[in-house]
């Protein structure tokens, strides 16, 4: 009965719903992200009622595009135009619908129909028409249309560009090339128009100087598809290419059947050089010549005994030479096999030339390419990343990922610099902390007297590039190069010299090689005021996350940041950075010296750093207290460089004292949070004690006495204790927050300097934190909230909020006055004397503002109270 | 008489190599108890590096052709936590030498050059056994060699805290001085019973935080001789003559005897003399030419005997009336007090102190302002005028304990 009846209740209410109702569960399922669901609701809605607002069939249009329902499309989009005729929105949707379907041809006349409703249509409209016109061979339509549109948008330079095509392949020549220069005008920047405009260059020259050794190549360029495209249809008639390769691909065939293929004649690559990557990555060099195939195009290698269609990117990357790399999801080069190629370009087989045997794995790729030119080597290495990263299934990425890596670090590109001294602009970029597929972090120097800079387009090794505006170019002090720059003609112009920058990965390129490649490399392209375009590949420093983390921390001095820069730059990178330490965290082992304490009642967990001679005293004074008996001692070494020292340190103070201490040693330094949550990861007793090595107990018994209370108040969270100065005056009895000038709360402990015996610290009370020098919790709710928080830079704050962790699940945070204990403050931490006011401390401040604001207000006015 | 119980005395030299007061004591006693108790004693002394050479892979070594007696190497000493650097010694062979002789009872007289890890393990490896401490000064106290007087100005000092200590060795952290008191009390807490030599050292000591229920003022005993007999004077002489007994270094006050005997000189007091037996120590050149000086303009005054034995003192004692024991520091009991009240000499004394405790002013002595010459120069005065006073003094002391009695009450305190 449930059953039947819940499932009636889920089942699509939608044939009882009214056609108002209808529309808005669309509108609410599209809004959801629930394109079916969405497409359903409309198509009844239609069905019902064919009389709906133009937005309904829109939206409908679009959605069925999205779902590649292209002829679902079409049927609806022939209805809306019976019930809006001459509504502009239908047609442009349904020309977003033709742009999507094959076949073009047969609705053409729907573009027309709709310029006729509206000659003032959208410049993207003129384009796709002028061009689904072209490719339909009704080239003199595409040229009325693509005028008319030109009119309407003077400055539509693609449009202009599209024309100048249909122009030159018409044999227009001039009126192509005059186009091609006011698209130059237009944006300077188009890189293939240039091309464009150099190749009529060249072709002049050629006719004037009617030179026969030259081929004419970039002819055959302009010319590719008129010639490729009057071949169609006559020599491979009998053969659908794109079939073939579908039942390629799907495996339907046979070797001996996939092997009709061959026995055709078609168009050659003149391959060049051939080689695998990997089993599954394969490397061409081709010809450029008669057909050039340039883009992306399915490949199909067949050896004798299998065969496997990929995925093929073929681009030019110099006069002579076009690049190919193709993937397959298979490894296909496992036993030195000799594959044949053949790619389907358009629904035509064009063959490569020769098979490829030989195989370039690991550095002998990078032989093979340190043949090459400076500047191939470079373009090489970007091409064929870039291919990799657009052409790689996921299986594959590990092994791509390894050529991409091979690529950035064996590669010698040789570097570049700007400094010259007599000249007004220099550059120097003397650090790289790439961040994964994140981002770049830079720093370096430059001197730009006359405010030349513009911006910097920064090149990726794997093929791709940002920009770095510059607005987001942050000026530092450089003192060093205030010297430097002494004695050179512009010593006199007052600069920060210094600079630093972070550019993120937009999402799709991060996307695009998460998690198979990292960033390492790259050539900077700083553009000048006068369009001036200095290329600098800098040899500059790089560091492990640890170092560059210390490296950002010390970039500039904390007064002379802008909030600009903190939140767009040091940001980003020093809590990305920290992420990646944290990332890097393991623990490189653990020791049990001595017996292990059977059900310990408390873990003591100890994070030990650079100073160890607290432990002799910490030892002896817990050696003869009977409550540790029921506790488990645990240090965790932060600082591993200390493992011999440490460890000789307990093998014979353990045995001094008879005392069981298990030894976790931090693979490298991991800070605080890390390796207090690496020794609770080991804790086998019921309650935690976080304790600082400087902290060694007045008298006998405080941890089962805390454990005790912590046991009788289950609504307590955290725990702390009183702790006392070297001269009995209070360092912390419970801790609190106050508001100051600064951007967030500061921290205080209460009655701090004043006696022991100051009455309001004798009470055990409730109170907004404790710190974490010495602070008890339940082994069961450390866990819950996930430890200590990792996310500080360095590390500070993880004690509040730890508390503020346990606050937000209902629980309270308490002091107990009952138990002292020394804590002979920050003296385990020599950078701490420095620490308050330094960048870290100022990047962690807002951190646990942002997190805890709201918390600490609410805290403070019920304590305040 | 049955030796069925056995005490392991441990002292931080041997005479042989330092004849101090601790070590004489602890030998004396050592031997005392041997003798004259049912205990069965065995003497183990530490010796400093300048005195051995340690043996491969032990601690231990011989220095008598004795079957109780031993040498523990402690060269591996540190002084600042007092603590023993090659920590096997004492887990490995301290404890197996422990479970070897069993003790009823481990009495240290001091843990230096041991380590006070040796109190941890005895502990641990005798839970019965009765440990016994005789603290015989301050170094626990204080990182000044025990002095307790400031560094920087040589004012007294009353008492230790982290920030004093400080201000005398800013090479240590307040933090550090902290550190040094829990990591010792850590380790006195496992003594069952202390012993101190003079109440007033006891207080200090509770004062730093000891239990007072722990403490016991025990007198050190002395090996006892008759007196040797007074100066035979007509009654128009004075008793006018005065010793010091004790080495020449600026600790012991004797430059204020100098000075007081300038003072005496410049205002027409001449009738007295003065009596130095002892050795000029070395590490003092300072000291030593403005000794010299002072002596050479004095010298009708003044005669400096130079080095003694302790064997000589009933000959030598013989010449003087009143010995001076002028210390600028605290002194906790000095042994030439009880030397010279067993050879019915009363003292002129410092007022502070061990010395102001044993010696009863105007009663077996007379005290003056410590470290003020003209106090001591005036007490000189009245004592070398009136010959009466003298005889009261010397009427009042009482005979000295005796190292069998020391002994006795020692096994006292073991069997509390």
């Amino acid at each position: 009965m449930e059953s039947a009846k819940s499932s009636r209740t889920n089942q699509s209410p939608i044939n009882s719903l009214s056609v108002d109702k209808l529309r808005t569960k669309a509108v609410e399922q599209e809004k959801a992200g629930k394109l079916e669901e969405a497409v359903a609701f409309y198509l009844k809605a239609i069905s019902l009622e064919s009389q709906q607002p133009s937005w309904v069939y829109c939206h409908t249009i679009d959605l069925l595009i999205e779902l590649k329902r292209l002829a679902a499309g079409l049927s609806i989009a022939e209805r809306a135009i019976v019930v809006h005729g001459k509504s502009s929105k239908i047609y442009r949707a349904l020309e977003r619908l033709y742009s999507q379907a094959i076949d073009t041809a047969n609705h053409l006349n729907h573009y027309q129909q709709l310029l006729t409703f509206e000659p003032k249509q959208p410049d993207w409209l003129y384009y796709n028409l002028t061009r689904q016109l072209w490719h339909s061979d009704r080239a003199s339509e595409a040229i009325k249309v693509a005028s008319k549109g030109i009119k309407l948008y003077q400055d539509f330079h693609p449009l202009q560009y599209l024309l100048g095509n249909i122009l030159e392949e018409l044999g227009q020549k001039d009126k192509a090339t005059a186009l091609y220069q006011r698209v130059k005008q237009l944006n300077p920047n188009w890189l293939d128009v240039k091309q464009k405009l150099d190749q009529a260059v060249s072709q002049q020259v050629q006719t004037r100087t009617s030179n026969p050794s030259q081929p004419e190549l970039d002819q055959s360029i302009v010319q590719r598809d008129s010639n490729i495209d009057s071949r169609k249809h006559q020599d491979f008639q009998d053969l659908d290419i794109d079939h073939l390769f579908a039942q390629l691909k799907a495996r339907q065939l046979t070797l001996s059947e996939s092997n009709r293929l061959w026995q055709n004649s078609g168009d050659k690559l003149d391959l060049d050089y051939g080689c695998w990557l990997s089993p599954s990555v394969l490397y061409l060099e081709v010809k450029v010549n008669n057909p050039v195939v340039l883009g992306q195009f399915e490949i199909l290698a067949s050896s004798s005994d299998r065969y496997a269609v990929g995925k093929a990117n073929f681009r030019r990357i110099s006069p002579q030479i076009i690049l190919g790399i193709a993937c397959f999801r298979d490894n296909l080069y496992l036993d030195n096999q000799s594959y044949r190629f053949c790619l389907n370009y358009q629904n035509t087989p064009v063959f490569i030339s020769r098979r490829v045997e030989q195989e370039a794995f690991g550095l002998k790729l990078i032989d093979y390419l340190k043949t090459k030119s400076d500047f191939l080597k470079q373009h090489l290495r970007e091409s064929i990343s870039s291919s990799i990263i657009s052409l790689i299934s996921q299986e594959r990425k590990p092994e791509a990922g390894k050529i991409l890596q091979t690529l950035q670090y064996f590669l010698d590109i040789p570097k570049k610099d700007y400094v010259d001294p007599n000249l007004p602009f220099k550059i120097f970029i003397d650090y790289l902390i790439p961040l994964k597929s994140d981002g770049l972090f830079i720093s370096g120097w430059l001197q730009d007297a006359y405010e030349m800079l513009e911006k910097i387009t920064i090149v990726s090794a794997l093929g791709f590039s940002l920009e770095l505006p510059k607005e987001d170019i942050y000026r530092i002090e450089r003192n060093d190069v205030d010297r430097f720059l002494q004695n050179t003609p512009y010593s006199n112009f007052e600069e920060d010299f210094g600079f630093c920058a972070y550019v993120s990965l937009p999402g799709a390129i991060r996307d695009s090689i998460a998690g198979f490649a990292e960033l390492h490399s790259f050539r900077f392209l700083v553009e000048l005021r006068g369009e001036i375009e200095i290329e600098i590949v800098p040899d500059a420093k790089y560091g492990d996350f640890y170092s560059s983390r210390q490296k950002v921390m010390q970039i500039v001095s904390p007064d002379k940041i802008t909030p600009a820069m903190l939140n767009k730059c040091i940001a980003p990178v020093a809590f990305k950075l920290q992420q990646f330490c944290m990332e890097q965290v393991r623990i490189k082992s653990v020791t049990q010296i001595g017996e292990p304490v059977t059900n310990p009642l408390v873990s003591l967990i100890i994070p030990l750093y650079r100073r160890l001679d607290f432990m002799k005293i910490q030892l002896a004074t817990m050696a003869n207290d009977p409550a540790i008996a029921q506790c488990e001692i645990i240090y965790v070494l932060d600082s591993p460089e200390q493992e011999e020292e440490l460890r000789t340190f307990l093998d014979n103070h353990s045995t001094l004292y008879q005392l069981s201490v298990k030894l976790v040693i931090m693979q490298r330094n991991s800070g605080y949070a890390a390796a207090n949550n690496a020794g609770a990861s080991q804790a086998k007793g019921e309650y935690l004690i976080l304790l600082n090595s400087d902290v060694f107990a007045k008298t006998k018994g405080w941890m089962t006495q805390m454990a005790d209370f912590y046991a009788s108040s289950p609504k307590i969270g955290a725990l702390g204790a009183k702790l006392l100065y070297e001269d009995n005056s209070l360092q912390h009895a419970g801790m609190f927050f106050v508001k100051t000038t600064y951007p967030f709360w500061l921290t205080l402990h209460y009655y701090k300097g004043l006696p022991e015996k100051y009455p309001p610290a004798q009470t055990t009370k409730a109170v907004p934190a404790v710190t974490g020098a010495c602070l008890m919790i339940s082994k069961k709710l450390y866990e819950e909230v996930g430890g200590l928080t990792t996310d500080y830079v360095i590390g500070d704050f993880e004690d509040s909020d730890l508390c503020f962790k346990c606050s937000q699940l209902g629980y309270e945070n308490w002091y107990y006055a009952d138990v002292s204990l020394y804590h002979l403050e920050r003296q385990s931490v020599p950078l701490n004397s420095s620490y308050s006011g330094s960048l870290a401390w100022l990047l962690n401040g807002h951190l646990h503002q942002k997190r805890w604001g709201k918390e600490i207000e609410e805290i403070s006015n019920k304590f305040g109270k | 008489m049955m030796n069925d119980k056995k005490a392991l005395i441990i002292a931080h030299n041997h005479p042989q190599f330092f004849p101090g007061g601790a070590e004489i004591f602890a030998y004396d006693l050592f031997k005392a108890i041997r003798a004259h108790t049912e205990y069965k004693p065995f003497f183990l002394a530490a010796a400093d590096p300048t005195s051995r050479e340690v043996h491969t892979g032990t601690p231990f070594q011989m220095l008598v052709d004795a079957e109780d007696e031993a040498l523990f190497w402690g060269g591996s000493f540190d002084y600042f936590y007092q603590s023993q650097q090659i920590l096997n010694f004492i887990y490995l062979d301290f404890k197996h030498f422990l479970q070897q002789l069993q003790p009823d009872v481990i009495h240290f007289h001091h843990t230096i050059r041991f380590g006070v890890e040796a109190i941890q393990v005895a502990r641990q490896t005798l839970p019965n056994a009765k440990l016994v401490f005789t603290i015989h000064e301050f170094i626990l106290i204080c990182n000044r060699d025990g002095q307790m007087v400031r560094k920087d100005n040589e004012e007294l000092c009353e008492f230790a805290s982290p920030n004093r200590c400080y201000r005398c060795f800013p090479e240590y952290s307040p933090q550090q001085f902290k550190m040094r008191e829990q990591f010792l009390k850590a380790h006195l807490d496992l003594v069952d019973q202390f012993i101190s030599p003079s109440h007033f050292l006891a207080q200090r000591f509770i004062d730093w935080g000891l239990p007072a229920q722990k403490l016991t003022v025990l007198e050190n005993g002395r090996q006892v001789y008759p007196a040797a007999p007074h100066r035979q004077l007509s009654p128009e002489n004075k008793r006018n003559q005065f010793g010091f007994f004790g080495q020449i270094n600026p600790y012991k006050g004797v430059l204020l005897i100098l000075e007081a005997v300038e003072h005496l000189v410049n205002n027409n007091f001449q009738d007295f003399h003065v009596n130095l037996f002892g050795n000029i120590a070395s590490g003092f050149p300072e000291f030593k030419v403005e000794f010299l000086e002072f002596l050479n303009k004095y010298q009708g005054f003044v005669t400096h005997h130079g080095r003694y034995e302790q064997a000589e003192i009933p000959a030598l004692i013989q010449l003087v009336d009143w010995v001076i024991v002028p210390s600028v520091w605290w002194e906790n009991s000095p042994l030439v007090i009880q030397e010279v009240f067993m050879h019915k000499r009363p003292i002129i004394c410092s007022d502070i102190g061990g010395m102001a405790e044993k010696v009863a002013h105007e009663k077996t002595g007379l005290h003056f302002k410590v470290r003020n010459a003209a106090s001591l120069a005036k007490t000189i005065n009245t004592a070398s005028d009136d010959v009466q006073l003298w005889s009261n003094l010397v009427s009042n002391i009482e005979p000295r304990l005796s190292i069998e009695q020391s002994a006795m009450q020692h096994i006292a305190v073991y069997e509390r």
